[in-house]
């Protein structure tokens, strides 16, 4: 009797997932997925979008997904809130015990959360990551918070990788924690590499003396992200840190190889 | 008046007629520096490297190894000599001693390749603990083609030890002069003409149609990769230090691939830009794409028009994997 057989079926969650997009299509198209799978797993799916105007929001849509949805929101199984519903302090915990009183196994939530930026001080935002982490990591409770990219630079970016630390997604690059360390999974470049800088920057801030990057489903580096695989693990690496990129594809090891990445203290390629 | 050896580099060319008349040139530079703890790496023909490493016999400092490897495009042939001396010296040997017969195979127009080869290696290498000894069977040399080597390398070699030489090019002017300009086959409809690019975002579809269009013409995946690569750091160039829109268009003529990467800025002009990496100590900073550009593909150039800056990238799709 192999390990999958001893968990207990239909609790397996999502956890709490950072999606980071660039264009409302992008972040439609994620927060779609994100509901369809928790609707065939059988989940309360309640999600939470700024105010469209008429016509323009998501159960708009008159295809076979809009009537999939129309029908799921008929029958109780998915809930639309206005975003002021969902983000006023402490809430969240109400909602999520309303949809398991109501016989719901699991509970999955989607936020438009950086359209709520304008109605609330970060430090209050933040304090609402930190429960929904909470509940994702105590209750039967996945939670999909999508941030558009332009409202995440800097420091806000890093807090928001270390609140989800470390499911992440985008329209060019997913992250996710594994048994062996964090998994890279679709391209990262000039234009999000800040993000693999972050999450580069969280994760060894995290003490360990090893950070193991899996790069198997990466599918392409340019000069850029081994830029940031260098500079965001310097001091780590001085302190005499190790970071192991586990398994590239040919493709992104020949990109390793040729800029010599391999060659810096502290970086060592394995498997490629 | 022979010369003592520099710190850097000594960069010296060799034209001989024989195989004794190589060996003879080359023996006392090369007993001499395993004597005095210098590694020695032979990258000639089989034959004139057995003919060396024979007559010096085994030594731990000394390796052969197979020019195939080593002269496989100009800008790649040249990382390969730096890395080769960056390992030496990290393993112990105060210095370098390189006796090669650079030869870039029947696919390329393998003379003006040795040219540029040598002229470059005058700026990627200068600070290189590396007598590096540039050996060219004349008798098969065109005489154009001994002109062109002689005015690359700043030392000829001698019976009596390397000499200055008087013809000697700086770099830039000599890949100036060389330039080949557009290529013939731009003259005609590109084989595929991209979307203008204006953001950094328009990247990923970028790669993804680029992809597309090469496997549509059967290009191997190992030059697909590179190209999309290339491709990139021009992109990314063109927007972040040039001005958009960027316009990508590619040609395939038989056996080759050209392709244009045009913006709109005002571009700058220098002929060695993306041979040296890590000009100011920072192995990531400014220049690094293009160096990488330069690695993945056979010959890039730069040209300023009145449309604005296009770098033109070429390979061929014959090279062996």
């Amino acid at each position: 009797m192999g390990d999958s057989d001893l968990r207990p079926s239909g609790l397996e969650r999502d956890g709490h997932v950072l999606l980071l997009h660039g264009s409302e299509p992008e972040r439609v198209s994620s927060l779609v997925t994100w509901i369809s799978r928790g609707l065939n797993r059988g989940d309360k799916v309640i999600y939470a979008d700024a105010p469209r105007p008429a016509g323009g929001s998501l159960l708009d849509s008159s295809d076979r997904q809009g009537t999939e949805f129309a029908a799921a929101l008929a029958e109780g199984r998915l809930a639309a809130l206005p975003l002021v519903r969902f983000y006023p302090q402490g809430d969240q915990e109400a909602i999520v015990d309303q949809a398991l009183a109501e016989g719901f196994r699991s509970v999955r939530l989607a936020a438009e959360a950086s359209a709520a930026f304008d109605t609330q001080s970060m430090s209050d935002h933040m304090d609402i990551e930190q429960l929904i982490d909470r509940l994702c990591r105590t209750r039967p409770v996945s939670a999909l918070c999508e941030y558009a990219t332009s409202a995440t630079e800097g420091t806000v970016l890093r807090e928001l990788v270390a609140g989800h630390r470390y499911e992440l997604r985008s329209a060019a690059f997913h992250l996710a924690t594994g048994p062996g360390g964090l998994v890279l999974r679709g391209e990262i470049d000039r234009a999000n590499a800040d993000v693999l800088a972050t999450v580069l920057d969280v994760a060894v801030a995290d003490g360990k003396g090893v950070v193991r990057l899996d790069l198997a489903a990466l599918e392409f580096m340019d000069v850029a992200a081994c830029r940031q695989l260098v500079y965001a693990s310097q001091d780590f690496r001085q302190a005499g840190g190790h970071v192991v990129l586990a398994t590239p594809q040919p493709t992104v090891a020949w990109t390793l190889r040729l800029l010599a990445v391999d060659q810096f203290a502290g970086i060592d390629l394995v498997g490629g | 008046m022979t010369v003592p050896t520099p710190a850097g580099y000594l960069h010296q060319l060799l034209l001989f007629t024989s195989p004794d008349d190589l060996f003879t040139a080359a023996m006392p530079g090369l007993r001499q520096g395993l004597d005095a703890g210098n590694a020695v790496i032979l990258a000639c023909r089989d034959a004139d490297n057995a003919l060396l490493a024979d007559a010096l016999g085994p030594h731990p400092r000394l390796a052969c190894v197979s020019p195939d490897g080593i002269y496989t495009r100009a800008a790649a042939a040249a990382e390969a000599y730096r890395r080769m001396v960056d390992q030496r010296i990290t393993a112990g040997a105060r210095r370098v001693r390189v006796v090669g017969e650079p030869d870039f195979g029947a696919d390329v127009d393998s003379a003006a390749e040795c040219s540029r080869f040598e002229a470059i290696c005058n700026a990627t290498l200068a600070r290189c603990p590396l007598t590096s000894t540039c050996a060219y069977d004349v008798g098969a040399l065109p005489e154009r083609v001994a002109a062109d080597l002689t005015a690359v390398h700043p030392f000829v070699l001698t019976p009596t030890g390397p000499v200055p030489n008087g013809r000697y090019v700086d770099p830039a002017t000599f890949l100036r002069r060389s330039e080949a300009g557009p290529h013939p086959v731009e003259r005609t409809s590109p084989t595929a003409e991209f979307g203008a690019v204006t953001g950094l975002h328009q990247l990923a579809a970028l790669r993804d149609q680029l992809r597309a269009v090469l496997r549509g013409q059967a290009v191997r995946p190992r030059i697909v990769t590179d190209i999309v690569a290339a491709v990139q750091e021009l992109v990314v160039n063109g927007l972040l230090h040039g001005r958009p829109p960027v316009r990508v268009r590619l040609w395939a003529p038989s056996g080759q691939l050209v392709c244009t990467v045009t913006d709109a800025g005002s571009g700058f002009d220098d002929p060695l830009a993306g041979y040296v990496r890590a000009a100011d100590g920072d192995p990531f900073g400014p220049g690094v794409g293009l160096w990488l550009v330069r690695q993945l593909c056979d010959r890039i150039e730069m040209e300023k028009s009145v449309s604005g800056f296009t770098v033109r990238l070429s390979t061929s799709t014959r090279a062996a994997d």
